[in-house]
């Protein structure tokens, strides 16, 4: 993997890192979804982080890198308060509410353009001066430090907390698993990463606008990826991210409009027929096939 | 376990992208033709009817000049690439012309955010670019000043500056506007100028209010508006609104003096309104009404081509665009980008959109081609130029009759 | 005080919750009687919508006499979403539940868009545009029928959930289905009638939002988000909760629009508030719910 900018085009690396992007949100929709709670506004979080480093670069040059930091900690502190606010509620209308809070930012947006920029948007310089490899070895680093972290979560006890919690809540709570705590822990480390990748989008294309990173495409391509891929697994997120990625290339470039339909058909297909995505057919039909069965 | 599942991980990782990478690798074949690139918004809702009349025109002109032999010798080869209204696929779009198809030109575009992302991405490889779309200042000022950068769109303040100067020209002279505007960058930058410059000559602005486009009511504004009684209303939105705003208008029985608005020529517009969108009047690039010998020519080999319908004036820009490039190329005799880059400076090409060279614009551009826009008026379901009078099919009907004497 | 503003806006918002109101009743259905939230409900309105437009444009039919029409053309469009896609997973989490309607939903908003491209449609007739003048308020009147129609639709729908014995049916399987089926009554029927029904009701409401807005493919989208603000506001899955949450809506877009600041960009975020706000004080909604 270290070696791979040099490899390749730098058409394909930009490919491969719009394509680590994808992966980070992913990961980090799924790390969320561990406890039960479904967001189908993730780009709420990424339209803060992607606006805290747009904008602290604007007003007072900070350095790209700390931005999208900075980018990070606030999606987590208002995930924090968000979480507090709203994870009591149950799925479904945790659901609505994300939806709500991603418009609702939209719309927040588009009318405070004194300070938000509104409907121009905020620009920023290319992010290290166009070197594509660079970009390419933050986001492995970020990719990286996310799949550690999941891998951390599922060999601790926060494993077996959260799985709890998601299987029933109320059972949970009776061991003494506080579950609105755990939540809350779940959406802040979500919120981290997908407010840095929403700061490292805004410096990596140079231009952003309110309906497009608080927009719902983002928010549902956050959790089609995990579902495909197989949810509450490390690689589930990141194998559903390249097959859809790839797909959409692929469709994109054969059919004019309308491809976005495929993730439509993977969603009803994968519940009805593969709830436990990609992974999951894997290992339940495939893997036995060949005499052995991984526990 | 820790090393293990990580290499697992990495290592998917590392096969996926070599199986992506046999996915689109291998299909460019070596061909003897001359390609050009054109990246155009073909599946998002709002812009892909833009997208889609571009694509009709690149078409046109393609067929043309291949019919005649192509240029150089070889025919050329169109690649058109969706950008899916997404920044990031543009940029991708945008390189993989440049990098893997190794296009002469990068032609096309529409959205000034998209454009703005791509110029910023590939702007160290210093391509020859003949862009149509973007009218964003922001992209004049930055990318304006590039010695390989060609625009075709009016900059946004063309618009505005042209609703100035019809006003002016309006007698009695309308004294108040009320001024709505979607609540996107199109709506935002049309609202700043020409605030600008109708209070630099003297008018009083009402009503100053953005709206959310895509809204379904707007007859809470339309009645504070109708409360302010201005004498011209100018609203900036797309389509759909415009439909609605109209229709609302009646229904709240709102008489300004003047409907004004920007893009009222779409296709559209009579089987939406019917005669509620007469009387309005819109500043555009082109109609089709022009009386231009050019215009008029060019039409005969659209309705050919495409029978039964009404180009918007995105069809002749694009048809414009690709045209003028293979003329450059002719021009220079190769495809070296130095050499396009000074055949495209003397480009003087009789267009359907009237004649076309490259000049300076006002806020840095080096090699802008339209800067004089015109206002058209809806009478009796039939479109006019009414202004400039150099180029008028028809005269302006002020003050509007109110809905009840229609 | 500037009667003549009051009175339009409160007409104005009266008529809009007639529409938003017409356009939740199907969702309440059919998470009254099945606990289910159909996230796309909007979409089916959405069809609703084009058939209209269709009949109008290819047959024209007039979009009042379409309404009927295109109920039952998505009555039958819903039923095999149904058989084949909803009834399987009715026993399966929420989340599935959830994941699986929105996959529908944008399943069908690309479909729509392939099928009929971007634009937006729109439908005219001689009477589009007219408006009754009553007083100082202007009453389009387009509105003014469509608002009477939701009314009727209402009206029908409570009569057949009281009087009609499937509709009775109904309302016994959303209290408890288990006893329900102990007496008799086919809950798969039921269920599916139910589904029907609400498709149609989709459909219906479909070709009214067709003559007071424009059609396009996002359109049921947008609807959606409000249809579920009327849940949270009204009650889940109860009708006079879901009138109410209509004129909570409705009044509060035209007051906000009319009177705030910069009114009519606010007005379109007020759904997506008030959802937050009202969540996040009563977590059941404002007027309690009969599920859970």
């Amino acid at each position: 993997m270290i070696f791979y900018p040099k490899l390749v085009d730098s058409y394909f690396l930009h490919l491969t890192v719009a394509t680590f992007l994808a992966m980070i949100m992913a990961s980090s929709w799924d790390i969320l979804a561990r406890t039960g709670q479904v967001s189908v506004g993730q780009a709420g979080l990424f339209g803060i982080g992607a606006y805290t480093a747009a904008l602290l670069y604007q007003k007072v040059h900070l350095p790209p890198v700390l931005g999208m930091l900075a980018g990070a900690i606030l999606a987590m502190i208002v995930a924090i308060f968000l979480g507090y606010l709203t994870l009591r509620l149950r799925g479904i209308y945790f659901a609505i509410t994300t939806i709500a809070f991603a418009e609702a930012l939209s719309v927040i947006w588009l009318m405070t353009p004194g300070v938000t920029g509104g409907a121009m948007g905020v620009s920023t310089p290319p992010l290290f001066n166009g070197n594509r490899e660079h970009a390419y070895y933050l986001i492995l680093i970020i990719l990286a430090l996310v799949i550690f972290v999941v891998w951390l979560i599922e060999s601790s006890r926060l494993n077996f907390a959260f799985t709890a919690i998601r299987e029933n809540e109320e059972v949970a709570n009776v061991m003494g698993i506080n579950p609105t705590r755990y939540k809350v822990l779940a959406f802040m480390i979500s919120a981290f990463f997908t407010g840095f990748a929403g700061g490292f989008y805004s410096h990596y294309n140079t231009y952003i606008i309110p309906y497009e990173v608080f927009g719902l495409g983002i928010s549902i391509a956050c959790l089609v990826m995990p579902i495909f891929g197989g949810l509450y697994t490390i690689a589930g997120p990141i194998i559903g991210t390249i097959l859809i990625k790839a797909i959409e290339e692929y469709l994109r470039v054969t059919f004019s409009y309308g491809h976005q339909i495929a993730y439509g058909l993977i969603l009803v297909v994968v519940v009805l027929f593969m709830p436990e995505g990609l992974l999951g057919l894997w290992k339940r039909r495939i893997l036995p096939l060949f005499g052995r069965v991984r526990q | 376990m820790k090393k293990k599942g990580f290499r697992f991980v990495l290592g998917l990782c590392g096969m996926g992208m070599i199986l992506a990478g046999f996915l689109y690798g291998g299909s460019v074949m070596a061909q003897d033709t001359i390609k050009i690139g054109a990246v155009l918004p073909l599946s998002k809702a709002a812009f892909a009817q833009a997208g889609e009349e571009q694509r009709r025109g690149l078409l046109m002109a393609l067929e043309e000049i291949n019919q005649a032999g192509g240029v150089l010798g070889k025919k050329v080869e169109l690649i058109i690439e969706d950008d899916t209204g997404e920044p990031s696929v543009g940029i991708a779009a945008a390189e993989k012309l440049l990098t893997r198809d190794k296009v002469v030109a990068l032609i096309g575009g529409y959205s000034s955010t998209i454009t703005f992302a791509q110029l910023n991405a590939i702007q160290r490889l210093e391509p020859f670019v003949a862009w149509v779309g973007a009218s964003s200042t922001k992209v004049e000022h930055e990318f304006g000043p590039k010695r390989w950068f060609f625009h075709y769109h009016p900059w946004d303040y063309h618009r505005q500056s042209t609703i100035r100067d019809f006003l002016l020209t309006i007698s009695p002279r309308p004294k108040t506007i009320a001024v709505a505007y979607e609540d996107g960058i199109y709506g935002t930058t049309s609202r700043e100028y020409v605030v600008k410059y109708l209070k630099e000559k003297g008018f009083e602005i009402v009503f100053d209010e953005r709206f959310k486009s895509g809204s379904s009511d707007f007859t809470p504004m339309l009645t504070k508006i109708k409360k302010a009684n201005p004498d011209v209303f100018y609203w900036v939105a797309y389509a759909g609104d415009t439909t609605l705003i109209m229709k609302q208008s009646k229904e709240i029985d709102f008489n300004p003096k003047l409907f004004l608005s920007v893009a009222i020529n779409f296709p559209q517009y009579k089987d939406s309104l019917g005669a509620t969108g007469d009387y309005v009047g819109g500043v555009d690039v082109w109609i089709p009404g022009m009386k231009l010998q050019e215009t008029v020519k060019w039409m005969e080999k659209f309705k050919k081509a495409y029978p039964g319908r009404t180009p918007e004036y995105w069809v002749p820009l694009a048809y414009t665009n690709l045209m003028t490039v293979v003329d450059a190329i002719k021009g220079a005799g190769s495809t070296e980008k130095e050499k396009l880059i000074a055949a495209m400076e003397k480009t003087d090409y009789n267009s359907p959109l009237g004649k076309m060279t490259f000049k300076k614009s006002e806020e840095g551009g080096l090699h802008q081609a339209i800067d004089e826009q015109i206002i058209t008026q809806w009478q009796a379901g039939v479109s006019h130029v009414v202004y400039p009078a150099s180029k008028a099919t028809g005269k302006l009907i002020y003050p509007t009759p109110n809905w009840k004497n229609r | 005080m500037d009667w003549a503003s009051f009175l339009q806006s409160l007409a104005n918002g009266i008529l809009i919750a007639g529409l938003y109101a017409a356009v939740t009743l199907g969702l309440t259905l059919v998470l009254g009687v099945m606990g289910i939230v159909n996230f796309a409900h909007g979409e089916l309105v959405m069809l609703g919508a084009y058939s209209t437009f269709w009949l109008f444009t290819l047959l024209g039919i007039d979009p009042m006499l379409s309404i009927p029409m295109s109920g039952l053309i998505l009555f039958f469009i819903g039923l095999p979403i149904y058989r084949f896609t909803i009834r399987p997973i009715l026993k399966d989490p929420p989340l599935n539940q959830l994941l699986l309607t929105l996959g529908i939903s944008i399943f069908l908003q690309n479909l729509a868009m392939i099928l009929w491209k971007a634009d937006s449609r729109a439908v005219i007739t001689s009477y589009s545009g007219m408006s009754l003048h009553l007083g100082m308020v202007h009453v389009g009147l387009t509105r003014l029928v469509t608002f009477l129609i939701a009314v009727t639709l209402t009206i029908f729908l409570v009569l057949f959930l009281y009087k009609a014995r499937p509709g009775r049916a109904m309302r016994a399987v959303s209290e408890n289905n288990t006893a329900s089926w102990l007496i008799g009554i086919n809950v798969q029927k039921t269920y599916l009638l139910a589904f029907g029904v609400a498709s149609g009701l989709a459909g219906a409401s479909g070709a009214l939002v067709s003559t007071i807005m424009y059609t396009f493919p996002m359109v049921g989208f947008k609807l959606s988000l409000k249809a579920f603000c009327i849940l949270i506001l009204g009650g889940l899955g109860n009708i006079p909760g879901a009138l109410f949450g209509s004129l909570i809506l409705g009044l509060t877009e035209s007051f906000v629009g009319t009177y705030a600041p910069e009114g009519s960009g606010w007005a379109e975020g007020i759904s997506f508030m008030l959802i937050m706000v009202i969540l996040i004080i009563k977590p059941t909604g404002l007027a309690g719910t009969r599920r859970e």
